[in-house]
């Protein structure tokens, strides 16, 4: 056999044995029962140079070790747009960057969160788990410690990348009896206020839906479906708003969907503040079908007394469905679901009555709080890059539990108001 | 159309240019005064020991590739013009320019004093005494190309200043220089060295001997200039431009050795050359550590045989009985094999990776085969007719991916004033 070739084997070899001998898996990397150690070992120049050049997506080689196993022949860079930060870098790491096919518990890229916009380090994952809980896809999340060359550099979270991947473990089998994961995958890039107005016919401006999959192919075979979806939802008249649009959006998901971001405070989401932000979107193979998934969730929880309609008539498409009368039951029952679903309570840390039964005690999400906030509380204490003191760590984690405590009622008034 | 246009010109130019030379030798040289004289072709003057010969060279390239890359294809590869001459009889000048070339078009611009043959200082912009076919123009060639090595290991052009010469009855001759920065090749990063030493003997053992070994020579050089921190290693690329390897991260010293060797017995030439570049990767690795020398190394062959029976000894030829006035001018055969490789000097411990930061750096290699036919038209023109074969040796590294083996045609015209 050739020498090269005899290389290339060794090479395949190597690269696949961390991950064979020791069998890791994404469960594992995102099992939320500890904080695990990530160690990422760069050359000096390349750390400082990607924190010189944090705005920018430049990729650096490095070994990282997770779950005990070093992986080498990996790339990382800067990553995010308002949490870019040159003191406590976002960082995306590509397992395939350098070496063909390597991946890294099963998973080809992941995302190490810096936390910088949320001074309680937790909403990103409880979101998360919010959205997971209520039955949406959300991408898997734990927290991490962060060892830059052996220097501790802050507590992270390690978030799955929604990539292929994800779409493959979300969705399943597709219509031909394979994985269903070849669709037309978009991240929204956030450029400007947007809210679903129609942008004409000039696919130049659909492309706030930026290509993950299929990016080399032609405009109209990535875009089109998103114009026509755009101008459906524009100008469908009343009558045939709801079967038209079915083509492109299962309209009860998204009334979904929208009823948890306004449910959890979510202010820069679907209805954000400033227009559409923080989401990807699914087109299924072979169909124009798609769907909206949850992404970057670092700016809910905004108060207890946020509005639960807040935003539904500035964004084209939340209005006209919510105007269906079927779709604001469902949203409103979506949002009973989602208090009922946070206020439960568990027999372990419940008041219980004559035959057992919890009557009284902080629900799930206050539990959840609590839990992430005590697994995490020591590092993000030490935590010397994040922009904001451990007292507004502290502060923070009670206005979470504030939240916890008093949302629930919140909403059920709300709903009762409009849907008495 | 314009290739029509452009192959028209090219073929005819060298043609009317060598009947006007054949047709009025003696009515191109004109006596104007008796210390001033004008000569064509090539254009020039001599006032007293001032000579002035303004000098013109054109390629124009017909390119192919199987399968198809994309390439863009350049009519006109080299327009130069240049003024030659000297100033006073010890004292020699030259300035050409790349018209092609908007941002640098200068490419020598230098002064040569010559009143000592045995060393001669040369001081300004020009080739760094490194690799032989490097230092041979490139219309003086064999191949419509260069060989890899020659054109992306060795430095090329550089500001400098050069003592040269040749001694012990043309036996021995060297030169020896000190230069600006690391050469042209290697400045598509920025430039890499502040200053670099080179220096090349080349031996010409039978030089005074008239026998068949009369013009064999072989030679050695070697280039040293200490490197900046940064992505500033050497990359490779193929004929087509396509890189198929990437520079990586060095500091430290840069070395050449170069190995040369040529001879020309009449019409054969029979020519070689080993160039191995190491550079220093000190603190490049993760965590900073040392890694092992970055290496690029390489290799050709190449052989030509002149059918119609013209000497090459010069390394230019002239035919002699030229296009169209006395006869079809000079056929020659030419075949070249060469690699170029990249990898590292030890592998660290590591299996090999790909990333610039690797210690045991992925290797990639070219080895292209070259065949060739070049018609001599007359001393202004020729006809070049290469067909390339180059094989990678990583298939994810290649100009198509998975692909490994592409074929190549170049028809090259060319016109020398």
């Amino acid at each position: 056999m050739r020498s090269w070739c005899a290389r290339a084997f060794l090479t395949a070899g190597l690269l696949a044995l961390p991950a064979a001998a020791l069998a890791q898996t994404a469960d594992e990397l995102f099992d939320d029962s500890l904080v695990r150690d990530v160690r990422i070992t760069i050359n000096s120049n390349d750390w400082a140079a990607l924190k010189e050049n944090f705005r920018e997506n430049i990729y650096y080689p490095c070994s990282i070790q997770v779950l005990g196993v070093t992986y080498h022949n990996v790339g990382i860079r800067s990553r995010g747009l308002g949490s870019r930060s040159d003191t406590k870098p976002g960082l995306r790491v590509d397992a395939d960057r350098y070496a063909v096919d390597q991946t890294i518990a099963g998973l080809k890229s992941f995302v190490l969160d810096n936390l910088v916009q949320d001074p309680s380090m937790l909403k990103e994952r409880l979101t998360m788990a919010f959205f997971r809980r209520m039955g949406l896809p959300a991408p898997r999340e734990a927290h991490a410690r962060l060892y830059i060359n052996n220097q501790f550099s802050g507590l992270y979270a390690v978030v799955e990348s929604i990539d292929k991947g994800f779409v493959g473990r979300t969705f399943g089998e597709d219509n031909h009896g394979g994985t269903e994961n070849d669709g037309y995958l978009f991240e929204y890039d956030y450029t400007k206020e947007y809210k679903f107005e129609y942008l004409g016919s000039n696919l130049d401006e659909y492309k706030i839906f930026d290509p993950k999959t299929h990016e080399s192919q032609a405009a109209a075979q990535i875009w089109q479906p998103i114009e026509d979806m755009v101008q459906t939802m524009n100008q469908a008249p009343d009558s045939t708003f709801a079967s038209d649009m079915a083509k492109y959006l299962d309209l009860g998901l998204f009334s979904k969907h929208i009823a948890l971001e306004a449910f959890i405070g979510e202010d820069d989401g679907i209805l954000g503040y400033a227009g559409l932000n923080n989401f990807y979107f699914y087109r299924f193979e072979d169909t124009t079908r798609s769907q909206f998934l949850v992404w970057d969730k670092d700016n809910t929880f905004a108060a207890a007394d946020f509005p639960i309609m807040r935003n539904v008539n500035d964004n084209v498409l939340a209005r006209r469905t919510l105007n269906l009368p079927e779709q604001r039951n469902r949203y409103l029952d979506t949002l009973l679901e989602a208090a009922l679903s946070i206020d439960e309570l568990d027999a372990e840390t419940a008041v219980l009555d004559e035959d057992g039964n919890p009557i009284s005690g902080p629900g799930w999400l206050e539990r959840e709080i609590t839990r992430e906030y005590n697994q995490v509380r020591t590092f993000a204490q030490s935590d010397t890059f994040k922009p904001y003191s451990t007292q507004d760590f502290e502060e923070a984690y009670q206005r979470l539990l504030e939240f916890a405590r008093n949302r629930s009622a919140y909403v059920r008034d709300e709903v009762k108001k409009i849907r008495p | 159309m314009r290739r029509v246009v452009a192959l028209l010109i090219l073929v005819l130019l060298p043609c009317a240019v060598h009947a006007q030379q054949s047709s009025s030798q003696t009515a191109d040289q004109t006596e104007v005064r008796p210390d001033v004289r004008v000569d064509f072709p090539p254009p020039s003057i001599r006032i007293g020991e001032f000579r002035a010969a303004l000098r013109l060279k054109l390629h124009a390239d017909f390119r192919d590739f199987d399968p198809e890359l994309g390439e863009n294809e350049a009519l006109f590869r080299r327009v130069r013009v240049g003024l030659q001459g000297r100033l006073y009889d010890d004292l020699e000048y030259e300035v050409e320019a790349e018209l092609r070339d908007s941002q640098h078009p200068f490419r020598d611009v230098l002064l040569n004093y010559r009143r000592f043959r045995a060393a001669e200082v040369q001081v300004g912009r020009f080739k760094v005494p490194f690799s032989l076919e490097q230092t041979t123009s490139v219309f003086n060639i064999n191949f419509v190309e260069r060989s890899l090595i020659a054109s992306q290991l060795a430095p090329g052009r550089d500001r400098g200043v050069m003592v040269h010469g040749r001694t012990a009855k043309d036996v021995l001759a060297y030169e020896a220089g000190i230069f600006g920065h690391d050469g042209d090749n290697t400045r598509y990063n920025g430039n890499s060295i502040d200053t670099l030493w080179a220096g090349r003997v080349v031996v010409t053992p039978w030089e005074t001997n008239r026998g068949l070994l009369h013009s064999a020579q072989i030679g050695v050089a070697f280039t040293t200039g200490s490197l900046s921190e940064g992505l500033y290693g050497i990359r490779g690329r193929t004929i087509s431009e396509y890189e198929f390897f990437e520079p990586v991260y060095v500091k430290g010293e840069r070395r050449r050795l170069g190995v040369e060797a040529r001879w020309t017995p009449g019409p054969i030439l029979v020519q070689g050359e080993y160039i191995r570049v190491n550079d220093e990767r000190n603190g490049q690795g993760l965590g900073d550590v040392d890694l092992p020398d970055a290496l690029a190394q390489g290799w050709y062959v190449s052989g030509s045989w002149v059918l119609t029976g013209e000497n090459k000894s010069g390394g230019s030829l002239s035919p002699s009985r030229p296009f169209p006035t006395k006869g079809l001018g000079a056929v020659e055969l030419a075949a070249r094999i060469e690699e170029l490789r990249f990898g590292s000097d030890g592998t660290g411990g590591e299996p090999p990776f790909s990333n610039p930061r690797a210690a045991n750096i992925l290797p990639n290699r070219d080895r292209i085969l070259t065949l060739g036919i070049n018609w001599y038209l007359n001393e202004f023109g020729r006809i070049t007719v290469n067909g390339t074969r180059e094989t990678m040796q990583d298939p994810a590294r290649t100009p198509l991916l998975g692909r490994t083996r592409f074929w190549g045609a170049v028809l090259r015209l060319q016109f020398v004033l």
